[in-house]
């Protein structure tokens, strides 16, 4: 592949791009855009007042769904909301048409005041949890934080997804059209021709698949080596002859692992590698040649 | 019109709904993109460099961290188990969604990963792992605080200690950085034998979300009060208006936001800036 020359920064650099109002647009290059969600708690003590806040999450199991939320320590009424494991919160999807109560929410309104009432977003019950959800919006993740860290200048909230709905408007949709409508990725904040700060988000538009079989076990995900070559003998990619030596490499291989020093296990390496290389690559002759010659 | 709830139960047990043919259609509704990295580590009992694909999300900007999410069994799990240690987070182009599955296989521990995927090192400036060349960006990262997750994954906070970005990728514009980089992780779509097919995404249109008047002039992040300062100060509402909703504000949060009745002209006289209906927010202030 043909290199492109790299401009580096060091850690003060990193930070320096970082100071003032605006991140200088090479900070957000070297960031990702993140999902924008709407994230609802319930004011505490008692308070019957709900605040709204744009977030972004990022996610940390599947089993069970949990995730991670960030909010500014100096954001004290959603960092009081939600400072004691068991305080529940829902997270809702906007739209690519919901970019003003985005933004709207983006911003703290007065103690009391919910920023949904401001962005006239509809509210609705939410089954699994006492915080409501989001009626405009497609997605609601209802969540029950688990644990709290304070890091840097955030509290990160471990939050556990108990329960969710769906506009069932969505429920058929393929996955181009709804990535081309929610959620929207927040991309940069850049100054306007006044020099009012806008914040700018993307949606996903081109999805591509990875390779499947015979360049990856037929299961798709999946741990194991060996099973996969086998799949590829049934399917005729390799002979049996080749398979069992494949095979025996690798058992080789695990019984050495710990011998950093063995020529052996080096050269086991090197065979190992390149077979797998010549496999995903599709390089069949080439592969039938290298285990012939070995 | 209406909402379906899924219990936690049904969500993991990955709901379909009857007519659905994808297995997986309604389960991904809920798991919104995220973006992909390659994760280059050291295996810290060979020393052996181990080359792995996840997702990641933010932690904070000041400084630049980030959070990975890893299975507790996959090897750069391992490298990654330790406050101080050290490893490279590569955000792939789209040109890379090979690349990019490759480490996903089951190879055995301890064969490189970039080796088999073709993809070259690059050497980092501050850590004792390199980054792969081929991907536009680099960060150069150090484990912070690593916890576990349900006995089953750990999350590894890092710290961004140096970072590369390929010099082509400051030639285009925004929205030509994000078509090419970084990929996210879409979902899954079946194959023949019923296995998973890994689908990644790319960014493609930018949008504007709307700034001042709608908002505060400092957008994100400020508190209200400022904005009802910035609609004075361009006169969006004349002294005596922006006066009579400061005073409203004030006089809400000192009774802690508990006062039912000037909550809700507050919300309105806020709504209507946010909707820009200034003759609506006039008469609200106006006629009190
Ligand atoms: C695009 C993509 C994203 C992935 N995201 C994660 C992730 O966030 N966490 C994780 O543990 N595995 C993730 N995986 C799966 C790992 O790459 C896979 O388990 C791999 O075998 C781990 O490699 P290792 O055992 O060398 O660490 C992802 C795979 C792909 C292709």
């Amino acid at each position: 592949m043909a290199m492109t020359s790299k401009r580096f920064f060091s850690a003060d650099e990193i930070e320096s791009l970082q100071q003032g109002e605006v991140m200088d647009p090479m900070a957000h290059a070297l960031r990702a855009p993140m999902a924008q969600l709407l994230l609802v708690t319930r004011d505490v003590p008692p308070g019957d007042s709900l605040c709204v806040r744009s977030t972004s999450l990022c996610p940390l199991t599947w089993k069970p769904y949990s995730q991670s939320i960030n909010i500014p320590l100096d954001d004290e009424r959603v960092v009081r909301n939600l400072s004691a494991p068991g305080a529940e919160c829902v997270l809702a999807e906007p739209t690519r048409d919901q970019l003003r109560e985005l933004a709207i929410c983006g911003q703290r309104a007065p103690e009391g005041v919910c920023e949904a009432d401001i962005a006239r977003l509809q509210l609705c019950k939410s089954l699994y949890v006492d915080v409501p959800s989001i009626a405009d919006c497609p997605i609601n993740l209802e969540c029950v934080v688990d644990h709290v860290e304070r890091y840097h200048t955030h509290l990160i909230a471990f939050t556990r997804v108990v329960g969710a709905s769906i506009d069932d408007r969505y429920l058929f949709s393929e996955r181009e059209e709804i990535i081309s409508v929610f959620p929207p990725n927040l991309v940069d904040d850049v100054l306007d021709a006044n020099g009012h700060l806008r914040r700018r988000v993307s949606l996903l538009r081109d999805i591509i698949p990875c390779p499947t079989f015979p360049y990856a076990q037929k299961a798709g995900w999946g741990n194991d080596f060996n099973a996969w070559m086998c799949e590829l003998r049934d399917e005729g990619y390799i002979s049996g002859a080749e398979c069992e030596l494949v095979l025996a490499w690798r058992k080789r291989w695990d019984d050495l692992f710990m011998d950093a020093a063995s020529p052996e296990r080096a050269a086991l390496k090197a065979r190992l590698t390149e077979v797998s290389r010549l496999i995903v690559q599709g390089r069949w002759g080439k592969l039938h040649d290298y285990l012939r010659e070995a | 019109m209406g909402r379906l709830y899924y219990g936690s139960d049904e969500l993991l047990g990955q709901p379909a709904f009857p007519g659905v043919q994808d297995p997986t259609l309604v389960y991904y509704h809920f798991r919104p993109a995220r973006p992909a990295n390659l994760l280059v580590t050291r295996d810290p009992d060979s020393g052996e460099l181990n080359l792995a694909a996840g997702t990641f999300g933010p932690l904070t900007d000041h400084p630049y961290t980030i959070c990975l999410h890893l299975h507790s069994s996959p090897h750069s799990a391992l490298s990654l188990s330790a406050v101080g240690a050290e490893c490279v987070v590569a955000l792939p182009g789209r040109d890379l969604i090979r690349e990019t599955w490759i480490p996903a296989l089951p190879l055995p521990r301890g064969i490189f990963e970039a080796e088999v995927a073709e993809l070259s090192l690059l050497d980092s400036q501050v850590v004792s792992v390199p980054g792969i060349a081929e991907c536009p960006v680099n960060l150069e990262c150090v484990v912070e605080f690593v916890r576990d997750l349900y006995g089953r994954a750990t999350a590894v906070f890092l710290k961004v200690v140096a970072a590369s970005i390929d010099e082509e990728m400051l030639t285009r514009d925004r929205a030509g950085q994000i078509g090419h980089y970084p990929t996210y992780e879409v979902d899954d779509a079946t194959n023949i034998w019923g296995g998973s097919i890994e689908r990644l995404g790319v960014n493609g249109e930018l949008l504007e979300c709307p700034g001042f008047p709608a908002g505060a002039k400092r957008g994100f992040n400020s508190d209200m009060t400022a904005w009802v300062a910035d609609l004075r100060q361009e006169g969006y509402l004349s002294e005596a208006e922006g006066a009579a909703l400061s005073g409203w504000i004030e006089e809400l949060s000192s009774a802690a936001g508990r006062n039912p009745a000037l909550r809700e002209r507050v919300t309105r006289a806020l709504a209507s800036a946010a909707w820009e209906e200034w003759d609506d927010l006039h008469a609200q202030l106006s006629g009190e």
